[in-house]
């Protein structure tokens, strides 16, 4: 069952759609990945099955990491991950699941924060009149 | 008088256990091991955190199969352009409370909800069936199982299906192996007391297919046979064979009522 092809793999993420600034949100993830330690015999013909893991998770929020781990071969399969972050401003969250074949995927989701009166905290600032003029 | 009765009390005791006769299985053929109050699913019995695993949707694994059950189901094949919701609509609600309700006759032949999809496949579809534990079918399976999650199991053991369930029965009762064990010794008799590490549940398959962690996927309820059978060191039978589908009626049977809670987690 070790070495059945499978094409489409899943990348699972779980973010709150919406929060308030300063509130800590907790991000859940779930990769589908068989994680072959590269110790495991076929028991009919004594082949080792070769070794395949992700070994490498990165983090990015709109665009700049924030968090990465190492990942080695006592993960079990189709490995759950969650983290917290604290909500600052409304972006792009972005996780990258690097296996040690160096095939990436990644999965991104959209979160909104508001502020006390219900405001968006954008994350790009704009320079008043001005820059909204060359906009429009 | 003491003498006599002690005799007949252990000549009957002998008699019901060794040799299953007819006449006794007639008498107590639709007795249940547990009254509908006192059944517990499979969740009951498991360790606090991996129910807590199955609960959170997103924690759960097997819905890493559902949901690619569900692309599958409204996939459309390529020779002829015909998907599973072409038939079932679209929003698959036809389905529901379907897979509470296997395994059935059909057509004088006892089938589960995989051997279903294959005919399906077969005689509507026109395409190549599915292998029997492979990720797709399984996948289908669970999807199927996941919609009619929360609605009672309801098999029927009468009519036709009686002599599969006659034959399930028998099957349950059946000491096999090395070990010499049946199934009612450790699921009717030992149940809630622990095996090792783990409590053994009272033997019910509500919760099929369910996510296994020792294989680290999706498994079918005649998997888990075949590792109960290589437990008591008996030789196991084939994945979708014709008496494996009449001991899943039994113990479908058993559980009836049970809330159906596919995918489940278990060790």
């Amino acid at each position: 069952m070790a070495n059945e092809v499978r094409k489409n793999w899943r990348r699972r993420l779980k973010v709150p759609a919406t929060a308030l600034k300063g509130e800590i949100i907790t991000i859940k993830t779930m990769a589908e990945h068989i994680m072959e330690p590269g110790v495991r015999r076929d028991p009919e013909t004594g082949v080792i099955y070769p070794k395949k893991i992700i070994d490498l998770v990165i983090c990015r929020f709109n665009g700049k990491q924030f968090y990465k781990t190492h990942w080695y071969s006592g993960v079990s399969a189709n490995p759950f991950m969650a983290f917290k972050m604290k909500a600052i401003t409304s972006g792009l969250l972005e996780v990258e699941w690097i296996d040690d074949y160096g095939q990436s995927s990644h999965k991104k989701a959209v979160i909104i924060v508001y502020d006390k009166n219900g405001k968006e905290i954008i994350p790009v600032k704009l320079d008043k009149a001005s820059s909204v003029k060359e906009v429009l | 008088m003491l003498i006599n009765k002690i005799i007949l009390f252990i000549l009957i005791s002998i008699f019901s256990s060794n040799v299953f006769s007819e006449e006794i299985l007639d008498k107590t053929l639709y007795k249940k091991p547990y009254a509908n109050n006192e059944l517990k699913s499979g969740q009951y019995f498991s360790k606090k955190e991996t129910r807590s695993m199955e609960i959170e949707e997103f924690e759960n694994p097997g819905m890493i199969w559902v949901e690619r059950g569900k692309e599958l189901f409204d996939n459309k094949e390529e020779k002829n352009k015909i998907s599973c919701s072409s038939c079932h609509k679209q929003d698959a609600n036809s389905l529901m409370g379907v897979a509470a309700t296997y395994p059935k006759v059909h057509k004088k032949k006892l089938i589960n909800i995989e051997q279903k999809i294959n005919m399906c496949r077969t005689n509507y579809m026109n395409v190549e069936e599915y292998k029997l534990e492979s990720i797709n079918l399984l996948s289908l399976s669970s999807y199927i199982s996941y919609i009619s999650k929360g609605i009672p199991m309801n098999v029927s053991v009468t009519g036709k299906a009686k002599k599969y369930f006659i034959k399930g029965k028998k099957m349950f009762y059946q000491r096999i192996g090395q070990m010499n064990l049946a199934c009612n010794q450790c699921h009717d008799e030992m149940a809630g007391s622990y095996l090792r590490a783990e409590r053994i549940s009272q033997g019910h398959i509500n919760g099929f297919p369910s996510y296994l962690m020792r294989w680290e996927s999706i498994a079918s309820v005649h998997r888990r046979f075949q590792f109960c059978n290589n437990q008591a060191r008996a030789k196991p039978l084939e994945i979708g064979h014709e008496d494996y589908n009449a001991l899943q009626l039994y113990i479908a049977w058993r559980g009836n009522s049970l809330p159906l809670e596919s995918p489940s987690v278990r060790r």
